[in-house]
């Protein structure tokens, strides 16, 4: 199968015109990546806003058609959902927050067009969250099944309820009292993020904009996990576009100076010049002059999370990429945990997945054994 | 290696060496088509250790695995389930329902999965008897004009049938039994060949029948409502949910075109000839 270039994917994010270029077997590869992306509707719905879909081969368009009705399934889903939170915690006084992908689906951003979402966000404030637990669970929201280990993680360590799921519709829920694990003690101050909210035209509260985008940026840089960074990163991309004028910058980068989370911000301008070449405006950088990244910072940005980023798949990725997002899995977890926290978290991490390399995965399943 | 089912082509990057036969066998008078490919897939060997001691085999789309591994023993049955989970997970172009398909005289019999229909054995006996096997698991619905479209498959047969339809058909085609599976004994039969396949076209849908084998039970024949067929399609429709109004109208409409009836059975030549003469028009 024909390998791709790393540009080749987001030059055709920026401009699906550049798709009509691509041969059949250029095709192949971009789907395979951008499925595996979750970025296969996103493209389809880019590839329609400038009429350009209709001359894609037959092959790219039946792939692309069909994820979309995939996306649009979720799309109402989350609608759906929210709807439903919202009466149920609205009647107990609790104003459900969306977060991520639900804030763009219920608030229509152009980003949110064929979005993929594993699961639903939301923010409560911390003291309604007992009651929001008992509330969710007395319709009919379970926990997911996780070990003892996890479950402590969740409870004792996130200080968070672990991911409640809807076995008829098989949603998955995640209620926050915070944007970061308290326990890293880098959380921010949550009235910075809900002092002031925006409402939908249906009357859901999500975040303002600035608080948004800073939010998918401490999500994004402050996590472990890159296996949707590409999609994220387009995420913030086309937020910014779409929103940014020189209030929202202003706000942006005083809301990342108070919660503490400019270095983050820097790391993802760089990420977003370096794939999608970005311009950032000047008066954003000089307002960023004096907070200059270290010269280690400044590789980790350009380096580190770049690759990590990028997709990693077999047709496309390259070697530094696999130790690149190792770096950054493990910076994941370092700013996340106190040192000892972290500590025992990786010895059990570690020792699971050393039973998985040598006895095979689901060892410790009941079925299996 | 290419594994061409007709309407979906998949590249098949690695395997078994000890399955190459019997994927041949199945699929190799496929011709390469120069098409581009649809899924990615692999059937691979994880552990170090579970190589030497009850190894296994994962499933693989691309570059993560829907499923939990089986044992290596099973590795066949898990490439069809597994094309099976992309068909079904990524198409939602068409509506995709779990039955098996029959043609006579382009025209088409739907067969909805239930356990214990004997939906497998009758699909396995039609398509050796003068019917064109469509699809055993999966009824592919146009959602515009709701015909049918064939798909080239195999047909999964499970525990006593292997030996019914072997003893019936000594000559048929089929791969090495897969003990224990969590369906039981399985094994697949080849019920057309690509030459037959290349010739087929989408096809309207005539009758929707749901058998139910019963030992003790003279052929008896039921008309079903349309009440009852529409929530058995609905059900069994993998994509449902997702396709939404498109689905709620396409399933509409094929009941109210299609013959619906439910039938108990022992045994398969008399079914045929209901089949043949009562619901093929």
């Amino acid at each position: 199968m024909k390998k791709l270039q790393h540009h080749l994917i987001s030059a055709v994010l920026l401009d699906p015109k550049k798709g009509l270029n691509f041969d059949l077997d250029t095709w192949q590869s971009v789907i395979l990546v951008l499925r595996e992306e979750k970025l296969l509707a996103t493209l389809y719905h880019l590839a329609l806003d400038i009429a350009v879909f209709e001359q894609y081969p037959e092959f790219a368009q039946r792939h692309l058609y069909s994820a979309s009705i995939y996306a649009r399934r979720q799309s109402k889903q989350i609608f759906y959902e929210a709807l439903l939170l919202q009466e149920l915690l609205g009647k107990n006084g609790i104003t459900p927050i969306f977060l991520k992908g639900a804030n763009y689906t219920l608030r229509g951003s152009k980003n949110s067009q064929g979005r993929i979402c594993s699961d639903i966000d939301v923010l409560v404030k911390v003291e309604d969250l007992d009651n929001c637990e008992s509330l969710l669970l007395s319709q009919n929201w379970k926990s997911e099944k996780l070990t003892q280990y996890d479950e402590r993680y969740y409870r004792k360590w996130a200080h968070e309820i672990p991911p409640l799921i809807h076995p008829f519709r098989g949603t998955v829920l995640d209620v926050h009292h915070n944007l970061y694990l308290p326990i890293s003690g880098r959380s921010p101050k949550i009235e910075l993020f809900i002092n002031e909210l925006e409402f939908t035209d249906d009357n859901f509260a999500v975040l303002k904009i600035p608080q948004t985008v800073m939010h998918s940026i401490i999500h994004l840089f402050m996590n472990e996990n890159f296996s949707s960074g590409m999609r994220d990163l387009f995420d913030i991309y086309r937020l910014i576009k779409a929103y940014a004028d020189e209030s929202f910058w202003n706000e942006l980068i005083v809301l990342a100076r108070q919660s503490n989370f400019l270095v983050e911000l820097q790391y993802c301008l760089r990420a977003l010049e370096i794939i999608f070449s970005f311009e950032v405006p000047e008066y954003v950088s000089i307002a960023l002059n004096e907070n200059q990244l270290s010269w280690t910072q400044r590789i980790w940005a350009k380096h580190i999370f770049v690759n990590a980023i990028l997709p990693q798949h077999p047709l496309i990725s390259l070697s530094r990429q696999s130790f690149a997002s190792s770096l950054a899995y493990f910076r994941g977890h370092w700013v996340k945990m106190p040192k000892t926290v972290l500590i025992k978290h990786f010895i059990v991490k570690m020792y699971n997945q050393l039973l998985d390399q040598v006895l095979g995965k689901h060892q410790l399943d009941p079925k299996q054994l | 290696m290419i594994v061409n089912t007709g309407l979906y082509n998949f590249s098949l990057d690695s395997f078994p060496s000890k399955l190459s036969p019997i994927i041949s066998n199945v699929y190799a008078d496929a011709a390469e088509q120069d098409r581009p490919i649809d899924f990615a897939i692999s059937l691979r060997k994880d552990s170090l250790v579970r190589r030497f001691l009850k190894p296994q085999i994962t499933f693989y789309s691309d570059i993560h695995a829907p499923f939990k591994p089986l044992p290596l023993s099973q590795a066949y049955a898990l490439l069809e389930w597994g094309m099976n989970w992309c068909i079904a997970a990524h198409d939602f172009s068409r509506l995709i329902v779990h039955a098996a398909v029959l043609v006579k005289n382009n025209q088409a019999i739907i067969f909805p999965a239930s356990p214990g229909s004997g939906k497998s054995t009758l699909t396995a006996y039609l398509s050796l008897n003068g019917w064109t096997l469509y699809s055993d698991e999966m009824a592919i619905i146009d959602l515009d004009n709701q015909q049918v479209s064939p798909l080239y498959r195999p047909v999964c047969l499970k525990n006593d049938s292997i030996s019914i339809i072997k003893a019936l058909h000594p000559e048929a085609q089929m791969t090495p039994v897969c003990k224990d599976t969590q369906k039981g004994d399985v094994s697949h039969l080849k019920g057309i060949d690509w030459q037959n396949y290349s010739k087929l076209e989408p096809v309207d849908v005539v009758g929707m029948v749901f058998p139910k084998y019963k030992k003790e039970m003279d052929l008896t024949i039921y008309t079903c409502n349309q009440l009852q067929a529409f929530e058995a399609m609905s059900k069994h429709a993998f994509n449902y949910t997702v396709l939404g109004q498109e689905a709620f109208n396409v399933v509409g409409k094929l009941i109210q075109k299609a013959s619906l009836f439910e039938v108990e059975y022992n045994s398969l030549p008399e079914l045929a000839e209901f089949l043949a003469e009562d619901v093929i028009r």
